[in-house]
């Protein structure tokens, strides 16, 4: 017969039994929204970079055109309307090329097989830092979840199972003595989970209401229905590039007659 | 820093890289574009409506607005310049037309470049210019706009602004033809009837004709009566002709108004009915088809499905007469000669014997000749046979020559 059965369990045993079933349900919950934001993350920095390579560069080249036929105007114009307006449109289609031009437009397209998916949730359980033990614990998943962060969102299947081994082979934390301290410590990472699950939720929201997670919802919709949005506003941009052209050449048979 | 906000920290880096500025000012700006879009495709469904009920110019103002929210919106851009060209809800100003007509087409709009193409054609709002005319309606065919791959054909069928080249004429009308489009359908059955392009084949003409006119085609419902009428091609068929030319004539087509009467008249692929063919004869008579006019006369000479009146009968005659008919000039030189229904005339009956003679008609230089050898022979004015004899029309012989 097992000892266990029969052994006295004292009302904080009872305590502390509990607070770990509730923090078993936390921890699977923290999983599913830690998993749930890097994919949004991911999803809108892979739509990002799809929005300014089709998109974003032509709005700079747009603006580049305008900035050619604002500085021809003030050119001929000389007034100091006519030259700050230059200015401004130059300066618009400098901060245009960047932003299409920069490290956000490189991202690449973003689906993770299921097999990534299902590596990067048990990378999450094993060392989301909001399971650890203590504050030296805390600090090594920290750095690994950092690290497993980038490596999902790259797709990197190898960089995740080395992560998950480097923790594994980690010194084991030591446990804590008594029931006590065990509860204590139960009852810490509840809170944390709590806040962190707070902090999601948040982020989500923040995410959720940007711009380009908008313009994210509303290509997505159109997709459904077979329209392809942002070819749609491609061609649209490009038509207002054709016709910046055509005025910019106008312009300058104007104040340059040959 | 602690180790929660170690992580946070990282988080916001994250978080941040999705809303910096100058990804967040671009996907507004995307944004701002589109819901313009949006908003001026809803100016333009609206403005659509109202076009179709002919409320023109609540479709006017529709459109209006919505090119001040999406200037270059190529839908509303087009139906401005209809709404100019029509002088729809606005003051007819065909040069206003072909600016927003210019506006859609430079933005690669087929409809827009088809119009621009028909202003350059005639000269409508700007200069006319064949060779415009026909680049931009070639812009719109290449589109695989149906409409203007069949008017593209018809520009090098007629050498305007292009050099004139069947082959390619025909190679248009096929493309056209192929997706649906009636007119091509009839064209292409043209080509394939005069051998023009194509080799020549009345059973292809049939083919394109049969699918132009059972899209309603009034032009390939007359080629194709006229193929069974003829059994060429196709199997001859007096029933099968009757039907289409009645369709056509239903959609007033003179030709086969005409063809029809004739048919009523000989009673083929129809029971013979005298007074539907004068009703038919008369409908194409009034559209100014001369040898239906000629048939009118004589159906008044003759009495035929109409109450009999000579004087009725010559207003006929020299209707077709002064259109040139020859048979028309015989019958109104014999009512002069006899003095039916006029009074009697050698002088004009001369004339009008004469100008048929002139285009060869063998009876008329017959009479001419024994008018002339004989100076007023009575004995031929009143002779039975030559009083009894009835006018003639050719009511077996069909117009050959379309459109």
């Amino acid at each position: 017969m097992n000892p266990e059965i029969v052994r006295y369990i004292s009302p904080e045993e009872q305590d502390l039994a509990r607070k770990r079933e509730e923090l078993a349900v936390l921890q699977a919950e923290l999983i599913d929204r830690e998993l749930f934001l890097a994919n949004l993350r991911a999803e809108l920095a892979a739509f990002e970079g799809r929005y300014l390579r089709e998109v974003g560069v032509l709005y700079a080249e747009l603006d580049d055109w305008n900035a050619k036929i604002a500085e021809l105007v003030a050119e001929v114009d000389g007034s100091e309307e006519a030259k700050s307006a230059a200015a401004e449109a130059r300066a618009q289609a400098k901060e245009s090329y960047a932003a299409a031009h920069g490290e956000a437009a490189k991202a690449a397209a973003f689906s993770p097989s299921p097999e990534l998916r299902k590596l990067f949730r048990e990378v999450v359980r094993h060392i989301h830092p909001d399971s650890a033990m203590d504050e030296a614990d805390r600090a090594v998943r920290n750095r690994l979840m950092a690290g497993a962060n980038l490596a999902y969102r790259r797709g990197d299947a190898e960089a995740l199972k080395r992560i998950l081994e480097e923790y594994k082979s980690s010194p084991e934390s030591v446990k804590g003595e008594g029931v006590a301290a065990d509860l204590e410590r139960v009852l810490r990472q509840i809170g944390q989970i709590v806040k962190r699950l707070a902090q999601i939720e948040a982020e989500v929201a923040e995410l959720n209401s940007s711009e380009i997670a908008l313009l994210m919802a509303k290509v997505e919709s159109a997709e459904a229905k077979g329209r392809n949005l942002l070819a749609e506003m491609a061609k649209d941009v490009r038509q207002r590039i054709q016709l910046a052209r055509n005025e910019y050449e106008d312009q300058r048979l104007k104040t340059r007659p040959r | 820093m602690s180790a929660g906000e170690e992580q946070a920290a990282l988080v916001r880096t994250q978080t941040a890289a999705l809303t910096r500025t100058g990804t967040k000012s671009l996907a507004a700006r995307g944004r701002a574009d589109l819901r313009a879009r949006e908003e001026a495709e809803e100016w333009f469904k609206k403005g659509l409506e109202y076009h179709l009920q002919q409320r023109y110019d609540d479709a006017f103002r529709c459109y209006k607005h919505g090119i001040q929210v999406s200037p270059n919106h190529s839908g509303l851009q087009l139906y401005i310049g209809l709404m100019y060209h029509e002088g729809q809800g606005v003051p007819q100003d065909h040069e206003q037309a072909a600016v927003w007509y210019r506006k859609a087409a430079e933005q690669g709009d087929a409809r827009g470049q088809m119009f621009l193409g028909y202003a350059y054609d005639h000269g409508e709002g700007i200069p006319q210019d064949y060779a415009q005319a026909a680049v931009w309606v070639h812009k719109a065919a290449k589109q695989g706009y149906a409409d203007a791959q069949c008017r593209l054909g018809a520009i090098y069928s007629s050498g305007h602004g292009v050099q004139q080249d069947y082959e390619q004429a025909a190679v248009w009308y096929r493309k056209a033809a192929e997706q649906g489009h009636a007119g091509a359908q009839n064209n292409l059955g043209e080509s394939c009837y005069y051998g023009q392009g194509v080799p020549q084949d009345y059973a292809q003409a049939a083919v394109w004709y049969r699918k132009a006119a059972e899209q309603g085609d009034a032009d390939a419902q007359f080629s194709l009566g006229f193929l069974h009428h003829h059994g060429w091609g196709v199997s001859q068929d007096f029933v099968e002709a009757t039907v289409w030319w009645r369709l056509a004539a239903d959609q007033g087509d003179r030709g086969a108004q005409y063809n029809l009467g004739v048919m009523y008249r000989n009673g083929k692929g129809v029971p013979q009915d005298y007074a539907q063919a004068a009703v038919w004869y008369r409908k194409a008579a009034e559209q100014g088809h001369a040898w239906a006019q000629n048939s009118v006369g004589c159906a008044y000479n003759k009495g035929q499905g109409v109450p009999q009146d000579f004087a009725q009968a010559v207003i006929w005659f020299r209707k077709a007469a002064e259109h040139g008919e020859c048979n028309a000039q015989f019958n109104l030189g014999e009512s002069y000669y006899y003095g039916r229904g006029v009074p009697q005339d050698d002088e004009q009956a001369e004339i009008w014997y004469c100008k048929a003679a002139e285009q060869g008609d063998a009876d008329a230089q017959l009479i001419l000749a024994r008018m002339r050898e004989e100076g007023r022979n009575e004995c031929l004015r009143q002779s039975p046979t030559a009083h009894g004899q009835p006018a003639r029309s050719r009511p077996n012989t069909f117009l050959s020559e379309r459109q």
